[in-house]
């Protein structure tokens, strides 16, 4: 590895390059899952690789690759360099950090390398079994799990140094319940950096996916239209992660004159009880980290301070062209990858209502309950729940199903009413962006109460 | 890798051993301007083992180490199967070297000459494009005599428009993927681009909550998607097919056929052997309205008693799973233009947001509506947002209005023409 350093380093200074920054990575992932009553999966797989980013006066070259020797690195600096030399046009330029040399080990307290692969066999085959003979309307069941250890070098021509270890688990359970024609399924995804204890003891989490399963085939399909929404935890989470986060990750803006004009540092976007945070240093999430993977110390953010847009996301090259303080949050998936501007644990800090205080003078609305996922353009974006509740008269009714809710940035977190004390995080959580996905990242949100959301049905 | 499949003969254990390699360029052009030149190789290796009835399975990317695969993948041998591993098949199949001579420049002059088309009639917009070249091999061998390759290349061109009035924010995404540089019209994605921009000008809301509404060949994949994963031989091995019980019965409208294809020249996925080395069939997944076939990988269909039908197929070095290759669905016989002009008031569906993100297999759908077109009587009147969209795709499948006699590749993968169904429910902010 020293030897490799040392090529690059020399490289760069010969060819008195501006910037450049070298990533390794190598990483071991065990993968395990059942379907219905088959064990469908057990695999472990083993990568490396690394790239080398240059920075040209216009533009970045950039190179990804497997082999990894001080020979193939040369050739591969070779090739970054002269493709960071193909771009003309504007100049481009960079914010810069200072030198750092530091180790990151962030520890398990179960270190899963450690667990024997039939224990975690047996752990996911009780979950399996829990879910499999709830009831007789349990079709069948999916536990999708896999740990995956990885160890990242960063080094960079300003003095970056760092390397970065951490061991994350993704785990899934799903419960898939049948009646005549009707097919409906409930999952509980959940994951960690700390350690094989993150996915053990889920017991109850397991017979709750089951038994909402089954609830859910006597559930009516909700019917579509404009309504008074109370979210709960999960959902409030990927609902600020869609409706605000990406619109923060400041890629989107720093090149559009217009879009800049509209997300104005000072701008009101919600209610004065409305804050949201970006937190990399926030301990124990799957979107944490100490460095980012341009090897800049991460650091919290403040995207709306007192419902003002307060702050924004940054990379090196967008803190620069904007004039603001860099963030630490450009990230990549993985080796093959340039970073690029990501959120890591975003939430909604917590308000002073109870859940009993948020619901109590909602005539008619709805309660909707986890999260399928979400998705944006920016202007306006989805989130879909796992299951709905009807709301009458300040009481929690009838269940209904295919829950899916949509938004305006513009609009909906102005129509935000009322922010729970109940802060919770979801770890189960992957973004996509640019073809990057799944990142780990996290949110974290209260209920929170929103008025006149568009809910889709028939 | 034949020292790898020696060790295995050497212990008597069966097995496969699948590679990949791969190439790939991409230029970024991002706010108009070029911003970045990516270049990538990849290559590994996954070993999968038959250790008496077990499947076993261990992979590596940028490393090879036989022993240590060898070890890992015995030591994972637990999923009990009664596949049979296929036998003595030999077929290289050579990409089209056309895409060879393509350079860097080449690339980047393409993506320039967009951008200023797009520029010189749109001053106001934004273009992001991006353009690659992939160039990838896999290799399959198996200790049964199995040993068979393909190599593939293909360059895609994704353009993304963004366009801003007020807080009216409008994205145009539009891709081509071609086998063949000269297969490249870019004239047709640009005049998709400016017809979406030119149809947006006016934000208007349909004038009832029930209409019939169109698919573009792009939107389609909403009304496949639980079809795909219904007919899927993982599905039904879990008895969470809505189709299981439906096959040789109507059950989609007669005028819908869907057809998984490999022996299709234009599709990206053409090939005559799967990531198995089972050799590949057509497959009648819906035959005019009647459910024909599920597809298979080796293990599933014997789990299942099934003859397999050559669609294993793996996601980068995973284990095989049931895939799909190049899906056709055979057009009408009117153009969509007179589709379109046939109602008082229809709405044209393009692109949206949170499709997949619900209970893909009860077939129910609500989606954002993020670019789509109302047209009254034939004319465009304006673009709708702010709504969604709301249905069962297994009900709209089954009652089609009408397909146009025009089709488009999408992706390289699906060949698709417009989709029009009667009515499907629209709800918009008030």
């Amino acid at each position: 590895m020293e030897e490799i350093k040392e090529v690059f380093l020399r490289l760069s200074k010969e060819k008195g390059i501006r910037y450049g920054e070298l990533r390794l990575e190598e990483s071991e992932v065990t993968s395990i899952s059942f379907r219905g009553k088959e064990l469908e999966e057990l695999s472990v797989s083993k990568s490396k690789g690394g790239n080398i980013r240059i920075l040209g006066r216009h533009g970045w070259g950039f190179v990804s690759f497997n082999e990894v020797n001080p020979k193939s690195i040369k050739d591969y600096f070779e090739q970054a360099y002269s493709a960071s030399n193909l771009i003309l046009g504007e100049d481009l330029d960079i914010e810069h950090s200072g030198p750092v040399v530091d180790r990151v080990i962030i520890p398990m307290k179960k270190d899963f390398r450690e667990v024997p692969l039939e224990e975690k066999k047996r752990l996911l085959g009780e979950y399996n079994n829990i879910m499999l003979t709830f009831s007789p309307k349990i079709q069948s069941t999916q536990v999708r799990y896999n740990d995956r250890f990885t160890r990242k070098y960063f080094i960079n021509t300003e003095g970056v140094d760092v390397v970065q270890e951490r061991g994350d688990i993704a785990g899934v359970l799903v419960a898939i319940a049948k009646e005549g024609d009707l097919v409906e399924q409930y999952h509980y995804s959940t994951g960690g950096i700390g350690g094989f204890q993150v996915i053990e003891g889920l017991y109850n989490e397991a017979l709750h996916t089951a038994e909402m399963a089954v609830k859910l085939l006597s559930a009516p399909v909700v019917k579509g239209g404009e309504y008074t929404v109370v979210l709960d935890p999960r959902l409030a989470g990927v609902f600020i992660h869609e409706a605000f986060g990406h619109l923060s990750e400041a890629d989107h803006v720093y090149e559009n004159e217009k879009l800049k004009e509209l997300m104005v540092i000072g701008k009101r976007f919600g209610p004065d009880f409305l804050n949201v945070v970006d937190d990399p240093t926030y301990p124990d999430l799957r979107g944490s980290y100490r460095y980012d993977d341009e090897g800049v110390l991460a650091r919290k953010t403040y995207l709306i301070k007192d419902g003002i847009l307060a702050g924004r996301l940054h990379s090196r090259e967008t803190a620069r062209k904007m004039g603001e303080q860099i963030t630490g949050n450009a990230r990549a998936i993985n080796y093959r990858f340039q970073p690029i501007v990501r959120m890591s644990n975003t939430y909604i800090e917590p308000g002073s209502y109870s859940f009993e205080e948020l619901i109590s003078d909602i005539k008619y609305g709805i309660y909707a309950v986890g999260a399928y996922g979400g998705q944006t353009s920016m202007e306006m974006f989805t989130f879909s729940a796992q299951e709905g509740y009807i709301i009458e008269n300040g009481k929690i009714g009838d269940m209904v199903r295919d829950v899916v809710l949509t938004g305006n940035v513009f609009v909906t977190l102005q129509n935000v009413e009322g922010i729970g004390n109940d802060l919770k995080f979801s770890q189960g959580g992957g973004c996509g962006k640019g073809g990057q996905s799944p990142l780990p990242v996290s949110t974290g949100s209260p209920h929170i109460r929103i008025r006149n959301v568009v809910v889709g049905g028939r | 890798m034949e020292e790898l499949i020696k060790k295995l003969r050497l212990e008597s254990i069966e097995g496969d051993i699948f590679s990949r390699r791969g190439t790939s360029t991409v230029v970024t052009f991002e706010a108009n301007k070029l911003k970045s030149i990516e270049s990538s190789e990849s290559s590994g290796i996954g070993l999968r083992v038959l250790v008496g009835n077990k499947i076993g399975y261990a992979s590596q990317y940028g490393i090879y180490e036989p022993d240590w695969l060898l070890e890992k993948a015995k030591a994972t041998a637990n999923i009990e199967t009664n596949m049979q591993l296929p036998s003595d098949i030999c077929i290289k199949e050579d990409y089209d070297d056309a895409l060879d001579s393509v350079s860097i420049e080449d690339l980047t002059k393409l993506g320039k000459d967009i951008i200023d088309k797009i520029l010189s009639s749109y001053p106001d917009v934004i273009c992001n494009v991006e353009i690659g070249k992939d160039k990838g091999e896999s290799l399959i061998v198996n200790t049964k005599g199995i040993d068979c390759s393909r190599s593939r290349a293909s360059l895609t061109v994704a353009v993304h428009v963004n366009r801003i009035k007020g807080t009216d924010m409008l994205d145009v995404y539009e891709e081509t993927v071609v086998k063949r540089f000269d297969n490249l019209d870019t004239d047709i994605l640009i005049s998709k681009i400016f017809y979406a921009l030119e149809s947006s000008k006016n934000i208007v809301k349909p004038s009832k909550s029930k209409l019939p509404v169109v698919f573009t060949p792009k939107a389609v994949y909403v009304l496949l998607l639980p079809l795909m994963s219904a007919l899927s031989g993982k599905i039904l091995l879990m008895g969470a097919s809505p189709l299981q019980d439906k096959v040789g019965k109507k059950f989609f409208d007669e005028k819908f056929t869907l057809i998984d294809d490999p022996t299709n020249p234009e599709g990206l996925s053409m090939t005559s052997f799967d990531d198995e080395g089972t050799l590949t069939k057509v497959l009648p997944l819906v035959d005019s309205g009647i459910v024909g076939e599920f597809y298979f990988d080796l293990h599933t269909a014997s789990l299942l008693g099934r003859e397999p039908n050559g669609h294993g197929f793996r996601g980068g070095l995973g284990q095989p799973s049931p895939g799909l290759t190049n899906l056709i669905i055979n057009p009408g016989d009117t153009g969509i233009r007179d589709i379109i002009s046939s109602f008082d008031e229809v709405l044209v569906v393009d692109q949206m947001m949170g499709v997949g993100q619900g209970n893909i297999l009860s077939g129910e759908f609500s989606v954002n509506i993020h670019l789509g077109f109302l047209y009254r009587k034939g004319e465009v009147l304006g673009r709708v947002k702010d709504s969604m969209l709301a249905g069962n795709a297994y009900n709209a499948l089954g009652n089609i209005a009408g397909l146009s006699s025009e089709r488009e590749w999408i992706g390289g993968s699906l060949y698709s023409p417009y989709i029009c169904i009667p009515e499907l429910t629209v709800v918009s902010k008030e």
